[in-house]
């Protein structure tokens, strides 16, 4: 008698299981993330120089990054992506209409990315607790002094309409990264941070996507 | 009941439960296809269906609520408010559709927010 | 094509002439499905010149073309290959393709156009095709019969013949002979040069593909192959390669090509290959197929789906429907593919069905498409063989489920396309052997001719609101496109001139443009045509050919289309830009217009005198080289044996006479067979010599000691005659009936045994007398074959016979048969085989039957269980091993595991239904031997199966039950050790 119990619970238990509707299903949905800036009007896009605060850097930062956004703009784009090496004093420069629709005279469809740079490194040292073991040194003393070489890049940056001269859009990026390989070099660390500030820029301009979970009903 | 009648009751009657009683759930429609084709990345196909689904049942809050979840997958934000704004009003205490809703203005309606703040800033 | 008796038609005579000796069955356990003949031919003969014409129609017409045709064929061949035919040649000619498969020549698959046979140098065709088709399959059959006269010199010749050229050398010359390129042969020989896939000429002469390709090389390779030879050696070396096949002798003619050009066949090959890269070079700059996209499956062999012979698009342009063939299941399936990234979402035609023997197919895209997908979204509609012709059935598009079937009297239909917002469908098809338009009503099922003209339409569309119809028509020797209104036909305007062919044609959205095919540039590429403006746009500049194309709806520039790619057709979807090329002028025809018609070289009339009926017989010819068939079962003993055959022109009547022996007993055969009609009869005579083992354990049980079961040999001789009718229901069913008188003379075959027995036998049920009967069946085989044997389905027999009581000395019975069989497909070759197969004789004499060994009973000797009543019933898991191996003694497989169980049970008269076996008991360490009486015996086990040189030969490791009660079915017995078995013979 109890085993036939047992047997009749186990009966409704899989008849509930198997007639068990399935109402919903979860959905990963891929959602286009809304851009800042709407760039689709433009045809040419023509990276300019960036302003150099206070550059003390052992290389050229300006060649770099042209040649470095210019490339990823390519992939991205279906633009004509082309650099120009217009001379720029100061910040200033960036507000000033004329100047800009100068550059490029009765070019519609045109837009300048540019933007100012400061880039800086320091050194910093601290009395630090015992040390990583590493293959080279198994037995790694305690209370030592470690130092760390630190890089600041700040730059802000325009899209300027070269028909009217405008800033169209403008933002700020700060980004620091600290290496403790003291052989790190200031042009290596530069485009460290500055594909971070791609990714955080292109996002902003030319949208993306962001993964958002919905649910589907069947009932 | 003996052992063995006990054995062949219990086994037909688990077999029939299984392969028959519940196979309505298997049976293709409009709504299961078009959950099918969503499940692929074939929106458009997908809609129509959901479309076709609503054309029969106007009624059908899940329809409108997939339609919804698919406008808004297409980037129709309009259209996909529409569509949960139904969905809600038939089947206001489904918490599916509570879920997609609450979702989809906080997704979509932030950034507007955001936008126009940094407008009034300017 | 060369001639082969069918062995099927000789099973078929063989299985329902034999009432009493299922035993036999052992060697050949199918009862075949059945060919019907729907059609009783009323066959009319005209002589031509060289030609005897046989034809049915009523219509001279018909009869003035064929002859027409032929003789303009006879005429250009025999001037280029400077050889007049030692014969003159049989021309039979069938008005459709599903009355051409009627023919009792040949058992012809569908998608054969003609055939020509070397026995007697007859050509069939049909004539389902445009005119300078026609001409062309003549011109490729008639090769043929040039081809026999030089190599074997007259009709018959070929029985003496040991060897014969390389297919490629046969057919290619026939296709040589038309002058003519398809552009369908164009496209494959182009693809494969393009890709690298050139068939390479094996040592011994053959060309071989390593890659699967829509047809064999021979045709369009043997083709390109004649052509490097002409353009090497001119037309004499043509014609010395032909005259080397003449006169070397039969072993030469191995090596043809070392013959006439002295190259072997790798260097010969290796030249072939210089020359048609060369031909087709200017082609590699061209749109590689696999740059539009990914491909949209089919795939094989990254799936099991090969060629997407058509596809039509869902209305929101997210999922194609594609027809391909499944390679693993070996069948034809309609598949929802995603647009997106090609995969597979449903099969919806997945297993095997009895609704349909096959879903029709269209390699040629001119044709146009066979599958239509309806605006609502809900159906699509697709054309499948039924039984004589073909119907249209429409599926759901979500479940595959069947909505509607519909029976069609129109020949190769193709082409469906759905009314938007009526329950009409447009499709094409043959009527009265001309191609034109119909429209058919899907509640009424009413068909309506909407050309009734003797032009070729086909291929058409309709415009998203149904008001408009594009389709192409077949202008002297192009296809041209032509726009009607939908609901007049008659008014036509002309939208593609000139050169060249311009086909599968499509509406855009807006049905303001007409995209279709064209092979203005050699290939077949998308253009489109503005019904607007006239521009003529071009699309794509594919190496290939790139057909059906469709604008994917609510993307303008985007296309789903078919590319002939790597040896199939692929699906790509791409976004493709225009370049305008010309601006045509949209020409109205006018009713009254003459369209340029093909015409032959030579035209004369008819005398309508000379026509004359076919009556009778007529003359008797041999059918073919007698076949040859050996078989051996686990007793050891061979079966041998072969058969020759006469028959008409037509094959209506065959006379045949067969001889075989196992052991030492021999048995013969003559029957006559009509096979004109739907009711086919035959009458015969016959002496068999069977043998089967008495049951020893029905004598003294102590002989049991003395004698093994081969001592208990006994012969049984039948003599007489009988006559049999067979009629079949569809393909798949019939029923057959025999009447007739037999002698049976039965006796043991070592006199000693005799003697032993003290003159007659303590086994008592030796038939020796004279048996008038007749025989009733009903006969089934739905059962679906591949190359390892069943694999899913199912087969029957139903029978009585019924002893008639002539007098007090004649046999009376009255026996009962039933065979059934079915299979139950698991998947990936593996499936479940049950059989049962009883019978019960009662009456004065009942009939003794006799069964066991091989895959009957494998535990008890050859047919060694022995009754008037009995059953054996089986059960296997059959799996497959290994797909193919190759050997030092050549290639073998597949291999196959079976697990098997098997029982039986059997009674013979005045006995109890018990079997004696011999087990052992063990006492004080002896195994002491004792009968012992079972109500069933049986075996389990395993066993493997591998096919060598054709034959399936298997291993068996069996081990013996036995169930002393039948009604307590779980309690049985073990018993002895496990044997091995060998025997060949093919699975139930």
């Amino acid at each position: 008698m109890k085993r036939n119990r047992i047997f009749l619970i186990l009966l409704i238990f899989l008849v509930l299981y198997s007639c068990k509707t399935g109402n919903y299903w979860k959905i990963k949905l891929e959602l286009p993330v809304k851009t800042s800036l709407d760039i689709s009007r433009f045809k040419n896009i023509v990276i300019a120089n960036f302003f150099l605060i206070d550059d003390k850097n052992d290389f050229e930062i300006n060649p770099a990054l042209l040649e470095y956004l210019s490339s990823e703009l390519s992939q991205d784009l279906d633009k004509n992506i082309s650099t120009n090496n217009i001379a720029l004093d100061n910040e200033e420069l960036f507000q000033n209409k004329d100047f800009w629709k100068g550059q490029a005279p009765g070019e519609d469809a045109t837009a300048f990315l540019t933007g100012s740079i400061e880039y800086t490194s320091e050194t910093r040292k601290a009395l630090i607790g015992k040390s990583k073991k590493q293959f080279d040194n198994p037995f790694p003393s305690k209370n030592r002094l470690a130092s760390r070489k630190f890089y600041n890049l700040k730059m802000n940056v325009y899209f300027i309409n070269a028909a009217t001269g405008e800033v169209i859009y403008e933002t700020k990026f700060n980004e620091t990264q600290a290496y403790e390989n003291p052989n790190q070099t200031a042009e290596f660390a530069f485009f460290d941070q500055v594909h971070k500030v791609k990714e955080k820029l292109f996002r902003q301009v030319l949208g993306g996507e962001r993964i958002q979970q919905r649910y589907l009903i069947s009932k | 009941m003996n052992k063995l009648s006990t054995f062949t009751v219990f086994s037909f009657l688990l077999l029939s439960v299984l392969f028959s009683g519940c196979a309505s759930q298997l049976q293709q429609n409009q709504m299961q296809f078009g959950i099918k084709s969503a499940q692929k990345d074939l929106w458009n196909e997908a809609i129509f269906r959901w479309k076709k689904s609503i054309r029969s049942a106007s009624d059908s809050a899940a329809a409108h609520n997939n339609l919804g979840v698919a406008y808004e997958k297409k980037g129709m934000i309009e259209e996909a408010e529409k569509e949960y704004k139904i969905a809600l009003k038939l089947d206001p205490d489904n918490e599916h559709i509570q879920s997609n809703y609450t979702k989809f203005k906080k997704y979509w309606k932030e950034s507007e927010k955001t936008e126009e703040e940094k407008d009034e800033k300017k | 094509m060369k001639n082969r008796i069918k062995f099927l038609v000789f099973l078929l005579i063989f299985v329902i002439s034999i009432s009493h000796t299922f035993g036999q069955s052992i060697y050949f356990p199918y009862y075949g499905k059945n060919k019907v003949n729907y059609t009783k031919f009323q066959w009319k003969s005209y002589k031509t010149d060289n030609f005897d014409i046989y034809y049915y129609t009523e219509d001279i017409r018909t009869l003035k073309i064929i002859s027409e045709l032929a003789e303009s064929a006879f005429k250009r061949i025999s001037l280029k290959i400077k050889h007049q035919l030692s014969a003159r040649v049989p021309i039979l000619f069938y008005k459709t393709s599903t009355e051409f498969q009627q023919t009792n020549l040949y058992q012809l698959p569908e998608g054969v156009l003609g055939v020509a046979e070397p026995l007697l140098y007859r050509v069939a065709l049909h004539g389902d095709m445009p005119i300078d088709e026609l001409q062309d399959l003549v011109e490729h059959e008639l090769t043929h019969i040039f081809e026999y006269d030089l190599l074997y010199g007259s009709p018959g010749g070929v029985v003496y013949a040991m060897s014969a050229p390389a297919d490629w050398i046969m057919e290619g010359f026939s296709e040589y002979n038309t002058e003519t390129w398809s552009s369908w042969s164009a496209l494959i020989v182009r693809d494969a040069v393009l890709n690298d896939r050139i068939p390479e000429l094996t040592k011994r002469g053959s060309l071989f593909s390593r890659y699967p390709m829509p047809r064999p090389p021979s045709y369009d390779f043997g083709h390109a192959m004649y052509e490097f030879i002409e353009h090497k050696y001119g037309r004499n070396g043509v014609r010395n390669f032909w005259q080397s096949l003449k006169n070397s002798p039969m072993i030469g003619r191995l090596n043809p090509i070392k013959r006439a050009f002295n190259l072997e066949p790798k260097e010969f090959g290796h030249e072939f290959k210089k020359y048609i890269r060369d031909k087709y070079k200017h082609f590699l700059l061209r749109d590689n197929p696999e740059n539009y996209s990914i491909t949209m499956g089919p795939e094989f062999p990254l799936n099991e789906f090969w060629f997407a012979f058509s596809h039509a698009l869902s209305p929101s342009g997210d999922i194609i429907a594609v027809e391909t063939f499944n390679v693993k299941d070996s069948d034809f399936d309609i598949l929802l593919l995603s647009a997106k990234d090609g995969s597979v979402i449903k099969n919806l035609t997945k297993g095997y069905t009895l609704k349909y023997e096959h879903i029709k197919y269209e390699i040629e895209p001119s044709k146009g498409r066979d599958i239509a997908w309806s605006s609502d979204g809900d159906r699509i509609a697709f054309f499948a063989r039924t039984g004589k012709k073909h119907s249209l059935f429409i599926i759901d598009a979500l479940s595959g489920k069947t909505l509607n079937k519909i029976f069609l009297n129109q020949d190769r239909p193709s082409s469906p396309c759905f009314v938007p917002g009526n329950n009409e469908l447009f499709f094409t098809g043959f009527e009265h052997g001309i191609h034109d338009i119909f429209k058919l009503n899907l509640g009424t099922k009413k068909v309506i001719n909407l050309t009734q003209d003797d032009l070729y339409e086909k291929a058409l569309a309709l415009s998203p609101d149904g008001s408009q119809i594009v389709y192409s028509i077949r202008i002297g020797t192009y296809d041209k496109l032509f726009l009607s209104p939908v609901n007049n036909l008659k008014e036509k305007t002309q939208l593609t001139f000139g050169r060249g062919n311009t086909i599968t044609p499509e509406f855009s959205p807006d049905a303001k443009t007409i995209y279709f095919s064209g092979d203005m540039r050699e290939a077949f590429n998308i253009y489109s045509v503005s019904l607007d403006t006239g521009e003529l746009k071009r699309y794509t500049d594919v190496r290939t050919g790139n057909f059906f194309p469709v604008q994917v709806p609510n993307s303008p520039d985007t296309f789903v289309f078919a590319s002939f790619n790597k040896g199939s057709f692929q699906i790509f979807k791409s976004k493709l830009e225009g370049e305008v090329e010309k601006t045509v002028t949209l020409a109205k025809i006018e009713d009254e217009e003459e369209y340029q018609r093909f015409e032959p070289l030579l035209t004369f009339e008819i005398d309508k005198e000379k026509i004359k009926p076919c009556k009778g017989i007529g003359k008797l010819y041999m059918s073919g080289k007698p076949p040859l068939d050996a078989i051996f079962s686990t007793d050891g003993g061979i079966y041998g044996g072969s058969s020759i055959a006469f028959s008409d022109l037509f094959r209506d009547h065959t006379f045949s006479f067969t001889a075989y022996q196992v052991r030492s007993f021999r048995s013969y055969y003559f029957s006559y067979f009509n096979q004109k009609r739907r009711l086919q009869f035959m009458a015969s005579a016959f002496r068999y010599t069977m043998y089967y083992y008495t049951p020893y354990s029905y004598m003294d049980p102590s002989l049991y000691y003395r004698l093994n079961y081969r001592d208990a040999i006994a012969t049984r001789t039948i003599s007489g005659a009988n006559v049999g009718a067979y009629y079949p229901f569809s393909r798949y069913y019939r029923v057959q009936a025999t009447f007739g008188y037999s002698n049976y003379a039965e006796d043991f075959f070592d006199p000693y045994m005799n003697k032993l027995m003290g003159g007659t036998t303590g086994y008592g049920f030796f038939w020796n007398g004279s048996n008038v009967s007749g025989s009733l069946s009903l006969v089934g085989e739905t059962t679906k074959f591949k190359n390892y044997g069943p694999a899913g389905g199912n087969t029957f027999k139903i029978g009585i016979t019924q002893s008639l009581p002539i007098a007090e000395s004649f046999i009376q019975n009255t026996t009962l048969q039933l065979d059934f069989r079915q299979y139950l497909y698991i998947g990936a070759d593996a499936l479940f085989a049950f059989r049962f197969n009883g019978f019960a004789s009662r009456g004065k004499n009942p009939y003794i039957s006799y069964f066991g060994g091989n895959n009957q009973v494998r535990s008890a000797n050859y047919y060694s269980l022995v009754g008037n009543e009995g059953w054996y019933s089986n059960l296997e898991f059959r799996f497959p091993l290994i797909n193919s191996a190759t050997t030092l003694l050549g290639q073998i497989g597949p291999i196959r595991g079976t697990f098997f169980l098997d029982m039986a049970r059997i009674k013979l008269k005045g006995y109890p239904a018990q079997i004696t076996i011999l087990d052992y008991l063990t006492v004080d360490g002896e195994n002491l031997p004792y009968l012992r009486k079972v109500d069933s015996v049986g075996s389990y086990g395993f066993g493997i199966e591998l096919f060598f040189l054709g034959f399936p030969v298997h291993l068996d490791f069996v081990k013996a039950l036995d169930w002393p009660k039948f009604s307590a079915p779980f309690k049985y017995n073990t018993r002895g050790k496990w044997m091995t078995k060998f025997w060949i013979g093919f699975d139930f």
